[in-house]
């Protein structure tokens, strides 16, 4: 069977180890796997495409001259020296728009990853440690959530929650809490038989602390890897919600938001549409690249 | 064979119940007294208005009450009335769904007709060139939003191509074929993501696959280049791309909600949102249910395929 979430990336691909390092955890010696992070080209472009975006995000008000709702006289001009990537109908600068929106989306995206992490890891961890009845529990309430379109119930909680960022975030956050939670468990469970934890519990260790300080760094690998790529899920998510006008509201600026503004004036102003999704692109793109060259850099096995 | 199938559709049946509490609970999450934030803020709370919508959602009675008779409703087609309309919400979801599953039909067609011969031409080629071209593209179509293909597809057609119908009425119905022909776009921006996951399965079971020595067996007995390929190779590594299509068909549905905004489509997508726009809670919520459980019984007729199609699930279990 093959594996079960195939990447862009060969494992064959990966740069063999040097016989001279020795493997990060190896017997039972080393109680936390400190994992060395083994550079490579889709990690190291990834992670400079999204540092850009991020810092592009950050710099936003000292890039840019204008403000994202300030209203220009122009409106509809396209790219021009002082307009960059021109104005949208009301005379905004797309360009600032674009750089603020970046703010929302990234705050979105990696919010609802971090708190889907947060929970999903404790579940996942405690499901995996616990085993018996109350792994089966957590595991059927987990089917339930996956059961779902993801983007469906997206829409059906933002809209009766309302649409704001907390309310984003939260719903976000649930829906992609699973991932981890499954990653967690599978990990929890093969780690749980080594010798190192059966060292500790012989050691008196409390249960608490053996999740926490031998289980967990131990998983920490494929969740980080996971981490990285739900985050690509939910730029675009977020970058659909407010294309259907459920994300961050208007007037403040979101991707999304922008291409469905924009079709209403395409015919008169086409390059409103490409710039925004340029933006989705680059930045899910950046984490993509960065979550696979992540999986093959930390990937224990290696 | 049958046990098998028995047990797959028992297991689903605390999965649909959950779905269901949680679809029945959506209207519950609204923020603040439901009542007037669906009547609306100037109605008086004791007015015909607020009683109407206190009988329609039975807010009189305690809570596991209202799941029960909301339940109770919904399995036997009645999912209650439209809080705008005031007719049953359950012949709007018939009307609007054949329009998106001929649309998320379509785009698994075109899924696959891309994806496989992909995945097989990357796994092949692996390391070479079309291998790296096949993935550089993957990684673009994984990471495009649909709606942003579809704005981008309008965008250049209508700029290149005006004579290119693209928006024009879809009717089923009365006219399959002029429908099927305005599905095609949409169909194909839809497709996009799905094809990536599957050309991804698919590179991944075929590299596995092209190592074994059966393949090697079969090349020595003089059988050709293709036929190895596709005889030996790819009907063993069909598995993991059924899995693929079963992942893809939630994404597809959900994806299509999105697409039909874009192309103004008839679809569950318009009547969900339009539904939200008008606050049509009652709407939204059976929406949600009934194409949840569409997407679960078609994950299990995924899970009984792959019984049929492997014979080592057959002799464990």
């Amino acid at each position: 069977m093959a594996d079960a979430h195939p990447t862009l990336i060969d494992s064959a691909d990966r740069p063999a180890v040097p016989a001279d390092e020795p493997a990060a955890n190896e017997g039972g010696i080393r109680f936390l796997a400190r994992p060395r992070l083994r550079w490579n080209l889709p990690l190291a472009v990834g992670a400079a495409m999204v540092l850009l975006s991020i810092v592009l995000a950050l710099a936003a008000p000292w890039l840019s001259g204008h403000d994202p709702l300030e209203i220009a006289d122009a409106s509809l001009s396209p790219p021009s020296a002082h307009y960059w990537l021109g104005t949208d109908q009301l005379g905004r600068d797309v360009l600032t728009r674009i750089l603020y929106a970046a703010r929302s989306s990234l705050v979105v995206a990696c919010l609802s990853a971090a708190l889907a992490f947060a929970s999903g890891t404790v579940i996942g961890l405690s499901a995996g440690y616990a085993s018996g009845l109350v792994d089966a529990c957590l595991m059927r309430l987990l089917d339930i959530l996956q059961a779902f379109p993801a983007l469906l119930l997206a829409i059906a909680l933002v809209a009766a929650l309302g649409p704001n960022l907390p309310n984003l975030v939260l719903t976000m956050g649930l829906l992609f809490m699973p991932r981890f939670a499954r990653v967690a468990r599978a990990s929890t469970l093969s780690v749980r038989e080594r010798d190192y934890i059966a060292a500790a519990i012989g050691l008196g260790v409390s249960r608490a602390r053996t999740m926490y300080r031998h289980v967990l760094p131990n998983i920490a690998a494929p969740l980080i890897v996971e981490a990285s790529l739900t985050v690509t899920i939910a730029v675009l998510t977020e970058a659909s919600l407010s294309f259907l006008g459920l994300g961050v509201q208007p007037p403040d600026p979101t991707w999304g938001g922008m291409i469905a503004e924009s079709t209403s004036v395409m015919a008169l102003a086409p390059w409103l549409a490409l710039s925004p999704g340029f933006a989705i692109v680059f930045v899910v793109v950046g984490f993509t690249l960065m979550g696979d060259g992540l999986r093959d850099a930390l990937d224990p096995r290696g | 064979m049958l046990r098998y199938a028995a047990g797959r559709i028992v297991l689903t049946v605390p999965v649909l119940f959950g779905v269901s509490l949680m679809s029945f609970a959506i209207i519950h999450l609204i923020p603040g007294d439901i009542v007037s934030v669906l009547a609306g803020p100037t109605v008086a709370l004791d007015s015909e208005a607020a009683q109407n919508i206190r009988r329609a959602l039975h807010l009189d009675q305690p809570l596991p009450v209202q799941y029960g008779i909301w339940l109770m409703g919904a399995l036997r087609g009645d999912f209650g009335n439209s809080l705008v309309m005031g007719l049953p919400v359950a012949p709007q979801i018939v009307s609007h769904l054949p329009v998106t599953l001929v649309l998320t039909a379509m785009s698994l067609l075109f899924a696959i007709a891309v994806g496989l011969p992909a995945g097989v031409a990357a796994a092949k080629t692996r390391g070479r060139w079309p291998d790296l071209f096949i993935r550089a593209v993957a990684l673009l179509g994984l990471s495009t939003p649909p709606f942003f293909v579809g704005v981008a597809a309008v965008l250049l057609l209508s700029l290149y191509w005006p004579s290119f119908k693209i928006l024009s009425a879809v009717d089923l119905r009365h006219d399959p074929l002029g429908g099927i022909r305005t599905l095609l776009l949409p169909a194909f921006v839809l497709s996009l993501a799905s094809a990536t996951t599957i050309m991804r399965y698919t590179r991944a079971a075929m590299l596995e696959v092209l190592t074994e020595p059966f393949m090697a067996t079969a090349r020595a007995k003089g059988a050709g280049r293709l036929r190895v390929l596709i005889r030996h190779g790819l009907r063993n590594a069909l598995l993991p791309v059924v899995t693929a299509v079963g992942v893809t068909a939630a994404h597809l549905v959900a994806g299509a909600v999105v697409v039909e905004q874009v192309f103004g489509l008839p679809g569950i997508g318009q009547l969900m949102l339009n539904a939200i726009y008008h606050r049509d809670y009652t709407q939204v919520q059976a929406t949600v249910l009934v194409v949840t459980t569409l997407v679960v019984l078609i994950n299990i007729m995924v899970d009984l395929s792959y019984y049929a199609l492997d014979p080592r699930i057959q002799q464990h279990g």
